[in-house]
């Protein structure tokens, strides 16, 4: 890790280490888009076999305990290859360019997202663009399509109900996303996530933006339908939603695209409310990358939580939600923020 | 109500009771005909001191030559009194009115009976297989409908106690 | 629902159309006839993960509007009525656990109370004490399976997981005394197969203290539930009177407000020497049945735990029962209050050592008699909710 973090001080210098030269911007770039698609790859499996773990454990089972000998670790690397290996199947009747081309659509927008976070200081992001903020939510929500043409193409009655729910969904709970994201810049002066960090140093604004805080995980949520927003998903009464019809690689395409959401969107929370990767003042040893993954491991718990404990809310009663109370809550947030901002 | 006072008040009511049954243990039956099936039900749902208004199964009993007996069994949730309302049918060609007017819960019973006998419900409003596959033929709970797997081999359980 | 009757649809059994519940839902019809929608086909089942089985409901929808509900049955008959025409009692005994799988016991029960009534044979007190202590266990079993499903349906996975950790050790205990976790084969005519084995009670006592010290939990997590009460308040109303006219019987017609349970009514076993309610609902809905269904847990662990002071002992067989068991000619209507609602024999008897008509009257059957007409004017999540509230085993539907 510590060689990953000196990267910046090294191109600084024009060294060259372990055969790159850093001084070159595209060397510097394809490292770093490396270094994002190692960890799009890693930390969604992280996550998921974390919500197998805790989820077990809420429900008086085990969980994988074969897959790896210790405790099942190596569970969902066994799965990703049980994926890979599986027949593609496309339903006779799919529209069959649409129905290829829908996970990709689900998942480059997720890789994407990456980009933009950062997860530690001096430099431990890819880019740290100026509208930062603007792009990871403009970029979240391309998902949507995928999601819609997914839905279409599967020839399904029951993958059309849950595109349809889901693009519902995702449509209405962006306005929070959006609303309560803006309150933060506005409290910040930034659009850029690593300046919006930055300007944490004294408080969180967690507690400025309690409000905001919880209209943002909520909308998280339903943004990555999950319990108890999951109606577009609910094995229960669509089979899988948009997802039906689908298998192997390109079914695990969608559930990577899904914890990487979680994580993706962790981590916009974290860096938004919680600080990023300021910790707490006594512990200053402990490095600023170490602590963003603290958090986001907090909020994942807290996510995977809700799974265990909830049923799903019905799509109207969720829409209701977001158009009734969420936006407005929202819009108060916004005023109140750029009163405060004005009158301190 | 007792199961006299029943019998006596349905008989005088309708005029339509053939003939009643009261057994050991206390069950009652009136046998009607045919024609007199709706009457005697009407009554029985509509007569406030009946007050049968829970439909609880319909079937029939294949008597062989006599033909099928129907039974429909209603209760009384007010009085917890039960009766077995029971009408003889010819083999072929019997028909009996539909209850669906009185009791809704008598049009699954209804179409059961009639794939499993070929008793005709007359009136009925959907009368099309419910347990049976499609393109099955025959009525299964007639005697003559013999269970092909016995037909083919002795039961190969335990030997018979004699 | 003003604008669907007689929109010139066709529903597929008219005696259901009139007077649908159809509340929970005020949705603007006005508005959306104005547009011109089609209607949607969609088949739920026979493979589902929600439909207790291979029922399936061909549904006509308008967006996620239902307009009509046709259930279509009988993927599972096996026609038990006519193998029951071939088989003598001993052997119907094993039959009847298997169409009712849930509460197997119940149904055992029927039967053997039908025959002992016709031949007037003379039980035992032990085997009556032991029958209602193993059909009240056997009515836990049951309504634990059903909470814990009905949730979920809903979404919320761990009650699952709860219920099924509880049912493992309810399981266990009548494994030791009948040899069998699901299919019983226990009861015979005139008495049970063989008594029961030695730290049977006190191993029963023990775990109905474990199970009601749990049974918070599905409070907590179920029943206190925003969500859950958001979900099924309301939905799936069913007026008293119409759940008479369709036969529903057990929690359904308990929770619509009518305290019709054989138990009390007409009661059978030690059922009139033990002390329990009737839990009534008030109106009629989702929630209703799912409470009628917790609160059943309760007063049957009552019942449990008294049946542990009350047994006597003594034999558990009449003496000796003739090996042939053939009751004198005549029919009997014997019922019980099984764990779904009433289940019914309706045995005619003409001497022989088989009967001559078995009609079975299974609670489930008039419960999914009922389901279209629940459906109407509700969305496609609510069928979810409805569907998991009307308590039903597809092998109890078809038989």
């Amino acid at each position: 890790m510590t060689h990953l973090s000196m990267i910046p001080a090294i191109a600084e210098s024009h060294n060259v280490f372990l055969g790159f030269d850093f001084s070159n911007p595209w060397v510097l770039l394809g490292l770093k888009l490396a270094a994002v698609m190692v960890f799009f790859l890693t930390a969604p499996l992280g996550v998921g076999y974390a919500e197998h773990k805790i989820l077990a454990h809420m429900q008086a089972r085990l969980g994988p305990m074969e897959a790896g000998r210790f405790h099942g670790w190596a569970q969902l690397i066994a799965d990703g290859v049980k994926f890979i290996q599986k027949e593609d199947i496309v339903p006779s009747a799919a529209d069959k360019a649409v129905f290829v081309i829908a996970p990709a659509m689900v998942l480059v927008p997720a890789i994407m997202l990456f980009v933009v976070l950062p997860l530690g200081p001096n430099g431990f992001w890819v880019e740290n663009m100026d509208l930062g903020l603007f792009f990871a939510l403009a970029i979240s929500s391309i998902s949507v399509i995928g999601m819609l043409a997914a839905g279409w193409a599967s020839a399904n009655k029951f993958s059309l109900i849950g595109a349809i729910r889901g693009a519902a969904q995702l449509i209405a709970y962006e306005l929070p996303l959006v609303l309560a994201g803006a309150a933060v810049a506005m409290q910040a002066g930034t659009l850029s996530l690593p300046g919006i960090v930055e300007a944490q140093q004294n408080y969180w604004f967690v507690f400025p933006q309690i409000f905001g805080f919880g209209l943002f995980v909520t909308a998280s949520l339903a943004e990555l339908s999950r319990p108890p927003f999951d109606m577009p998903i609910a094995d229960s009464e669509i089979i899988f939603g948009h997802m039906t019809e689908y298998t192997g690689i390109k079914f695990a395409f969608f559930l990577l695209a899904e914890y990487a959401g979680i994580v993706a969107l962790s981590i916009l929370a974290v860096v938004l409310y919680l600080g990023g990767w300021q910790g707490l003042p006594f512990i200053n040893f402990i490095p600023g990358p170490l602590w963003t993954l603290a958090k986001v491991g907090a909020l994942a718990f807290f996510i995977i939580w809700l799974r265990a404990t909830y049923p799903r809310l019905r799509e109207d009663q969720l829409q209701k939600m977001a158009w009734k109370y969420m936006i407005p809550i929202a819009l108060v947030n916004i005023l109140l923020t750029g009163i405060f901002k004005v009158v301190f | 109500m007792s199961a006299k006072a029943l019998i006596d008040h349905v008989k005088e009511a309708t005029g339509a009771v053939e003939r009643e049954e009261v057994t050991p243990q206390g069950q009652v039956a009136l046998h009607v005909t045919p024609a007199n099936w709706h009457v005697v039900a009407e009554h029985l749902r509509r007569c406030p001191r009946c007050n049968f208004s829970m439909f609880n199964w319909l079937s029939a009993v294949d008597m062989e030559d006599d033909g099928f007996e129907v039974i429909a069994h209603l209760y009384s949730a007010s009085s917890l009194q039960a009766v077995n309302l029971k009408t003889m049918v010819p083999r072929e060609g019997g028909s009996v009115p539909t209850l669906t007017g009185l009791w809704r819960g008598a049009s699954f019973h209804e179409r059961e009976c009639w794939e499993m006998f070929g008793i005709d419900f007359a009136g009925h409003p959907h009368l099309v297989k419910l347990l049976l596959a499609e393109p099955f033929v025959g009525n299964p709970l007639r005697k003559e409908f013999v269970l092909m797997t016995r037909e083919a081999k002795e039961w190969p359980g335990a030997k018979e106690p004699e | 629902m003003a604008g669907r009757e007689g929109a010139g649809v066709a529903v597929s059994d008219p005696t259901m159309l009139p007077g649908g519940p159809g509340e929970g839902i005020a949705l603007d019809v006005a508005g959306s006839s104005r547009f011109a929608t089609e209607e949607m086909i969609l088949n739920i089942g026979p493979q589902h993960p929600s439909t207790h089985g291979v029922l399936r409901m061909v549904i006509t929808l308008d967006g996620e509007l239902i307009i009509d509900a046709e259930p279509v049955i009988g993927y599972m008959h096996r026609g038990f009525e006519k193998m029951a025409e071939v088989r003598d009692y001993r052997q119907i005994i094993a039959l009847v656990n298997r169409h009712d799988w849930l509460s197997a016991f119940g149904n055992e029960l029927g039967v053997v109370l039908g025959v002992e009534a016709l031949m007037e044979i003379e039980v035992p007190e032990r085997a009556q004490w032991i029958r209602t202590l193993l059909a009240e266990w056997n009515r836990v079993l049951n309504h634990l399976m059903f909470m814990g499903s009905f949730g979920l349906e809903l979404g919320a996975m761990t009650p699952m997981f709860y219920a099924f950790r509880e049912r493992e050790e309810i399981q266990g205990l009548l494994e030791a005394a009948t040899g069998g976790r699901m299919h019983f084969t226990y009861n015979r005519i005139g008495g049970l197969k063989e008594d029961l084995p030695r730290g049977f009670l006190k191993e029963s006592s023990r775990l109905a203290k474990v199970v009601r010290h749990r049974l918070g939990d599905y409070e907590g997590l179920l029943l206190g539930n925003e969500i859950f009460k958001k979900r099924t308040v309301g939905i799936g109303k069913l007026p008293a009177a119409v759940a008479l006219e369709y036969g529903c019987t057990g929690p359904i017609l308990q929770a619509a407000g009518v305290a019709e349970d054989s138990r009390k009514t007409e009661p059978y076993l030690k059922y009139s020497e033990v002390d329990f309610e009737v839990p009534v609902g008030e109106n009629g809905d989702s929630f209703d049945r799912f409470w009628v269904l917790y609160r059943r847990i309760e007063e049957s662990l009552k019942i449990v735990e008294q049946c542990h002071d009350k047994i006597p002992a003594g034999p558990i067989m009449p003496g000796k029962m003739p090996k042939n068991i053939k009751p004198p000619e005549g029919w009997i209507y014997s019922r019980t209050e099984n764990s779904l609602g009433e289940t019914g024999y309706y045995i005619v008897s003409r001497g022989g050592k088989e009967p001559w008509r078995m009609k079975m009257r299974t609670p489930s059957f008039s419960n999914v008699s009922m389901i279209p007409y629940l459906l109407r004017g509700v969305l496609v999540p609510d069928l979810i909710s409805v569907l998991g509230s009307v308590f039903f085993v597809v092998g109890d539907v078809d038989r």
